[in-house]
């Protein structure tokens, strides 16, 4: 072998290499792999035919530079799993021994055959892509890169702790930064908050150290009350147009503060509504720039429930995990019994997964025909930790639990679990299927009542009375 | 891994020191992962080679750290390079040696289930390729020396004093099981070679395993029934740890499906107090083993003994059930072992700890990698038990945080100049 030979870019007779993965038993179960290798080593213009029990690994690749340096192929056909994993991994390999990178086809013989076809089906098939790999193969030209100017500019989407965090870190990286935000205010959800699980730090403190940074860090421009309009472009030179609109009677009556003062844009941290970096345009305003990447961080809504679950809006007595922090906070009196509206709390449940974790079959999908069948996560720790603010101010407060499962899975969460419990919060389990019931109570004495059947009681129901306050997490 | 990536992506140096003799953690000796149940090999093999490869990375293996301080600008990092008695330089992984010692011993990286060499290279994808020496196995007959083409064996390498200065530290030191547990809690029951931790069971279900098919490792058999025990030591006050091991549900459930899969007929109950499946399509993964008919039964259960041929015997009480108390034989058991932390800073590094025994988050919300320590930043479940998902999302940050810290330094350093 010549060493003109050893580095041809494709100039010389197409000499292909077929390398077929076992990927660990993802295909080598199902697909024959040793008959894939015998059928490539038929192939025309194949040269060389190896299996190996993960391709991708460092000994894998290894198979493939020293078949190209030795000079054995100047073509490679790897068949693995999808291009999208590995197809990198191996044009790298390439480039390491001296081949252009574009000299190679990906068989995918894993998303698109291992796992979804029996033998021995299966194994025909992957002949048959690792066949018209090679027949690639041996036609391919090398290619060379272009290289393409990218913006040095990145663009935020959503003003809250994630969005504002993201700013900070891309300018400081020397960035210029857009950070855009529909409302007036950053602080997303967070500013909706009072003290924080599990250390009790204010979220206005938070949003008050985060927003600081991000208003002395250079090269950050704040757009609040804006949307992105229209977005073209391609990877590296976005164009995004942004639209700026003046405060309506939406914004007036969402944040009543707006009406309360005139605002002086600061860093100043507004309960329940955030912070007012920037004054709002006094007509709407277009604005368009170019930006190299696009960081979405536009957050969650809350479930809506639907009319007549769990009574929600029939009773007021029914309220959300948001409206209870809000009431809290502004209950500045502690003692006996949790007071709201000027009526005293003696017993309160609070209902868990409301409009999370459902189930095919037994909740209802949304009008796209969705369900939520994810866990919201932070509920659990969130409601329990409630519990033990409103057990430390209103011991007299009773407060029932009701859950299915309790997920406090992060630092410093279950110690949270554990003081509810000491202070005397009680637990009921449900089963999926067995889902509440609130009802209406004529007797006198208490407000509304919620119908329960405790699994690990078998299944008896309970009832819970519940004077004046339900409430529920979505 | 993904920590020096990204920063060496962006043009820092990075040296990457680890205790192993491998890089790649953990994660190399999984079998799948949840919930999309790709194969673990398969995301870290190409991570690990990217970082052989990557001409801004130098890998030191069999490194213990010894401290980290920063006396003036620059930190200055001492570790000991363990001696692997074969030269760094002059191996070239082809395991003539391997294939000469006469000698088997217990292979950890199978967890003991089957035997390796004394001179060995971990496993076929590890990194560095290099073969190493156990000394505890080793009889010195001289074999592999005399065998290895490019005199690499030397019996008298000494453990060698290594000194790095950075302007940045990540730690990223991970976990440990409580492997003392099942000796605490259950006594001389616990003494079953069919009472098993997690980690065995990935090696039994990975292709690189030690059978190559699901198979019990007291006497070779087909298990027919196995028990999953969650919470084996964690939210456990007076036996192991109070808090949450955050993936324990979430891989039982995994490895139960996957044995299933593996064998169709097999009974599995998975134990539990809460079944915690929190993240991005958990639920649907929970909701997809209990379809299965895998059984999830809430109850603490109590290893009482062995029974006949190997069986253990359980004593719990279904807490949803109107049973009592029941004693159940079963011809595995798995226990879902506790994570603690792998490294302890006392001592070595000036770093504070929570009561848990993790490092403490310096800005848990705002900055979750920073430490007590200006330019020190932490990535992964070195601040508690953490998934893949999350400790990988931390590595991203932390390379940030490391990033602009070093940045803010040389502007500093360019301003004062």
């Amino acid at each position: 072998m010549t060493d003109d030979k050893k580095n041809s870019d494709g100039n010389d007779e197409a000499r292909v290499g077929v390398f077929v993965c076992h990927c660990g038993g993802n295909i080598s179960n199902t697909v024959d792999v040793e008959k894939v290798v015998a059928a490539a080593l038929d192939m025309p213009g194949v040269t060389l035919a190896q299996r190996n029990m993960f391709m991708c690994s460092d000994p894998g690749q290894d198979l493939v530079i020293e078949s190209i340096k030795s000079g054995k192929i100047n073509r490679v056909v790897v068949a693995a799993c999808a291009p999208s994993l590995h197809e990198t991994t191996f044009r790298n390999a390439l480039v390491r021994a001296g081949l252009n990178p574009y000299l190679y086809i990906h068989a995918n013989i894993r998303e698109h055959v291992s796992y979804v076809h029996k033998a021995p089906a299966a194994t025909e098939k992957a002949i048959a892509m690792v066949a018209a790999a090679v027949a690639k193969a041996r036609e391919i030209p090398p290619l060379e890169p272009i290289t393409v100017q990218v913006t040095d500019h990145a663009t935020v989407i959503g003003g809250g702790v994630a969005g504002i965090k993201a700013a900070i870190d891309l300018a400081v990286q020397g960035l210029r930064v857009a950070l855009i935000e529909k409302s007036p205010f950053l602080g997303g959800h967070v500013a909706a908050l009072d003290s924080l699980f599990p250390s009790g730090e204010k979220a206005g403190d938070i949003l008050t150290e985060l927003t600081k940074r991000l208003m002395s860090t250079p090269g950050i421009d704040i757009y609040t009350c804006a949307e992105v309009t229209s977005q073209d472009g391609y990877i590296g030179n976005f164009n995004l147009k942004v639209e700026r609109r003046p405060l309506s009677s939406g914004d007036h009556a969402l944040y009543p503060v707006l009406a309360d003062r005139a605002l002086n844009p600061g860093t100043d941290f507004i309960p329940f509504t955030g912070i007012f970096p920037v004054k709002p345009p006094v007509e709407t305003e277009v604005i368009e720039f170019q930006t190299g990447s696009i960081v979405l961080a536009t957050g969650f809504s809350l479930y809506a429930p639907r009319q007549g679950e769990y009574r929600y809006v029939d009773f007021p007595e029914v309220i959300t995990l948001m409206d209870l922090f809000k009431t809290m906070s502004q209950e500045k009196k502690d003692g006996g019994y949790l007071e709201i509206g000027g009526r005293k709390i003696k017993s309160m449940a609070m209902v868990h997964c409301v409009g999370s974790r459902q189930v095919q079959g037994i909740h209802e999908p949304d009008e796209k025909g969705r369900l939520q069948e994810n866990c919201s996560r932070t509920c659990c720790t969130a409601i329990l930790n409630a519990s033990t603010d409103i057990k430390k101010r209103h011991p007299e407060t009773e407060i029932f639990h009701i859950y299915r499962d309790i997920r406090t899975y992060g630092k410093g969460h279950e110690e949270i679990y554990l003081k509810a419990s000491e202070m005397g919060v009680r637990f009921i389990r449900f089963k999926v299927e067995n889902a509440p019931r609130v009802q209406k109570n004529t007797e006198d004495g208490y407000a509304i009542s919620v119908m329960v059947k405790d699994s690990l009681l078998a299944d008896e129901e309970l009832e819970v009375p519940l004077i004046w306050l339900y409430w529920r997490q979505a | 891994m993904q920590a020096s990536l990204d920063l060496a992506d962006q043009g820092f140096k990075v040296a990457i020191i680890e205790k192993d003799a491998t890089i790649g953690g953990k994660m190399i000796r999984f079998d799948k992962v949840f919930p999309t149940l790709d194969c673990a090999s398969c995301i870290t093999t190409p991570k690990m080679a990217a970082v052989a490869h990557h001409k801004n990375i130098t890998i030191y293996t069999m490194c213990d750290l010894e401290s980290v301080e920063r006396p003036e600008g620059l930190f200055s990092v001492r570790v000991i390079r363990r001696p692997r008695y074969v030269s760094i330089s002059a191996c070239i992984g082809c395991r003539q040696c391997e294939y000469a010692c006469p000698v088997l011993a217990s292979d950890s990286e199978q967890r003991g289930m089957s035997a390796r060499k004394a001179i060995y290279i971990p496993f076929s994808t590890a990194i560095p390729q290099i073969a190493l020496l156990d000394t505890e196995s080793c009889t010195l007959c001289g074999r592999c020396s005399k065998i290895c083409p490019t005199h690499a064996v030397d019996y008298f390498q000494e453990p060698e004093p290594l000194e790095f200065k950075a302007k940045a530290v990540i730690m990223s030191t991970g976990y440990q099981l409580l492997e003392e547990f099942a000796k605490r809690a259950y006594g001389e029951a616990a003494d079953n070679p069919n009472i098993i931790t997690a980690l065995h069971v990935e090696r039994i279900i990975a292709p690189s395993g030690p059978y190559m098919r699901v198979l019990r490792p007291g006497d070779g058999k087909e298990p027919k029934k196995i028990a999953f025990i969650l919470c084996a030591g964690s939210r456990d006050q007076t036996l192991g740890v109070p808090y949450c091991s955050r993936v324990c549900c979430m891989y039982s459930i995994k490895n139960s499906l996957l044995i299933q899969h593996e064998l169709p007929d097999v009974e599995i109950s998975i134990f539990y107090i809460d079944l915690r499946a929190f993240g991005k399509n958990y639920e649907p993964f929970l909701r997809n083993a209990m379809d299965k008919g895998i059984k999830f039964i809430k109850a603490k259960p109590i290893i009482k003994g062995s029974g006949p041929g190997q069986s253990v015997i359980l004593r719990y009480e279904d807490q949803e059930g109107t049973e009592g108390i029941i004693e159940e034989e079963f011809d595995l058991v798995v226990l879902s072992l506790a994570i603690i932390p792998a490294w302890n800073p006392d001592g070595k590094v000036a770093l504070n700890k929570t009561d848990d025994g993790f490092l403490a988050q310096a800005r848990p919300r705002s900055a979750a990698t920073l430490t007590n320590l200006e330019g020190v930043f932490i990535a992964g479940t070195i601040s508690g038990p953490k998934d893949i998902v999350d400790s990988i999302i931390e590595a991203g940050a932390a390379s940030m945080e490391a990033s602009n810290f070093i940045k803010s330094l040389d502007q500093k350093n360019k301003t004062a100049a």
